[in-house]
């Protein structure tokens, strides 16, 4: 059964057995997002069963529409939420948490490119700055790991996550401005 | 299954047991999916994945799950005895309205009889004077002892013993009705009767009447 079955049968019937299989398989990466904002192996496993505790309640009310990206942001916020309860600020990182949600819009990637998108491209790979440049150009063109890019250039792993994870974003917004521009 | 597979792939990037070129795609893939880039962010943090927790998580489902199961069993039967309790609160109220409905009518026909109860009736006793009088009605003692039980209302309210003399003429009528009782009492229904609801046989008669009250009667 495909999740949308599986969420409309939970919508009417309310039965935790057909919650329950759509939401273990996604059991370990929600773990593995939990640790992440809660840093605590007790927490999270804990928040874990939160979670699906309060999708008994939302899932029958709510109507979601991708289950995978919704629930997602849900075990986020829910994370957050019980940090701001803790009183103990973590150190997120903003530009990231802002890259991420915007990420659903790529989604659309997929659009047929034609000759001139590629030199729009090249000029808007000029507009970003040179850390950011290279690791995307190290990234997608030669298609290399965080790690080895991190050993060539010399930078932090977590340096030249982000550096790509900018630098596509920053490349997106400038693409869609040359094309509304035209 | 696919799950099992995605939780490997974490946990041989987290130890560095993959490839160049697995690595990257892992990456890439991590990149379209802040899902997926969030999970290995939390392993990585944590070092590794412990595949003891999640089997622990994954029991804690399955029984939060098993727990419904009971609970609804439970609800159930609650439900079954709230119908009962309705079905026999209703049951209650029909027998109590159908307990009513007869009650109630009886009480209407008790409030009736006691209309009847203050109305009294008197009681004759006939004794024709056989030494001065020939006369006897043509249907029989009996039918003047009826006249007055259902027409002689008593309006005198005489009781005690009235000596009644009359004549008879040839259309079998009584005439010169004289009635003695109580002093300046006319007994004009009494005479009234004698005269025209009897026909009667002879020339004269005499006739005492006992009259007493029966009594007041209690219930019809």
């Amino acid at each position: 059964m495909s999740e949308k079955e599986l969420l409309l049968q939970y919508k009417t019937t309310g039965s935790l057995e057909v919650l329950g299989k759509l939401y273990a398989p996604y059991m370990s990466l929600l773990y593995g997002v939990c640790f992440k904002y809660l840093q605590d192996a007790e927490q999270s496993q804990d928040a874990v069963m939160q979670i699906f505790e309060e999708l008994i309640i939302k899932l029958r009310t709510h109507e979601v529409d991708n289950f995978k990206s919704w629930l997602h942001v849900y075990s986020k916020n829910y994370c957050l939420m019980q940090l701001r309860k803790d009183k103990r600020r973590p150190q997120v990182d903003i530009e990231e948490n802002l890259f991420e949600s915007e990420q659903k819009l790529n989604a659309v990637d997929a659009d047929k490119w034609e000759e001139r998108d590629f030199e729009k491209l090249e000029d808007c790979m000029q507009t970003l700055n040179a850390e950011q440049e290279q690791c995307v150009r190290l990234f997608y063109l030669e298609q290399k790991c965080y790690k080895d890019i991190a050993d060539e250039t010399g930078l932090d792993l977590n340096k030249v996550k982000s550096a790509i994870q900018n630098g596509k974003r920053n490349l997106k917004i400038c693409m869609e401005s040359k094309k509304n521009g035209k | 299954m696919e799950n099992n597979y995605q939780l490997s792939r974490i946990h041989n990037y987290v130890h560095g047991l993959m490839s160049r070129d697995e690595m990257h795609a892992l990456e890439r893939e991590a990149l379209e999916d802040p899902f997926l880039q969030d999970a290995i962010d939390g392993y990585k943090l944590q070092q590794g994945v412990d595949a003891k927790q999640l089997s622990i998580l994954q029991q804690r489902l399955a029984t939060r799950v098993q727990e419904q199961a009971t609970n609804k069993n439970r609800r159930f039967y609650s439900w079954q005895r709230l119908a009962i309790g309705m079905a026999a609160g209703v049951m209650f109220m029909i027998v109590c309205t159908l307990i009513l409905m007869r009650y109630l009518p009886q009480q209407r026909t008790a409030t009736l009889t006691e209309v009847v109860v203050n109305e009294s009736t008197y009681d004759y006793k006939i004794t024709p004077n056989n030494n001065s009088s020939d006369a006897i009605p043509v249907d029989g003692w009996g039918k003047l002892y009826n006249q007055l039980s259902s027409n002689y209302s008593n309006s005198e309210e005489f009781q005690g013993t009235l000596y009644i003399t009359f004549k008879i003429d040839n259309n079998q009528r009584a005439f010169n009705i004289s009635v003695e009782g109580k002093d300046g009492v006319k007994y004009d229904e009494l005479k009234d009767i004698i005269r025209n609801k009897i026909k009667w046989k002879g020339t004269q008669g005499a006739i005492t009447l006992d009259v007493w009250e029966v009594g007041a009667y209690e219930e019809i």
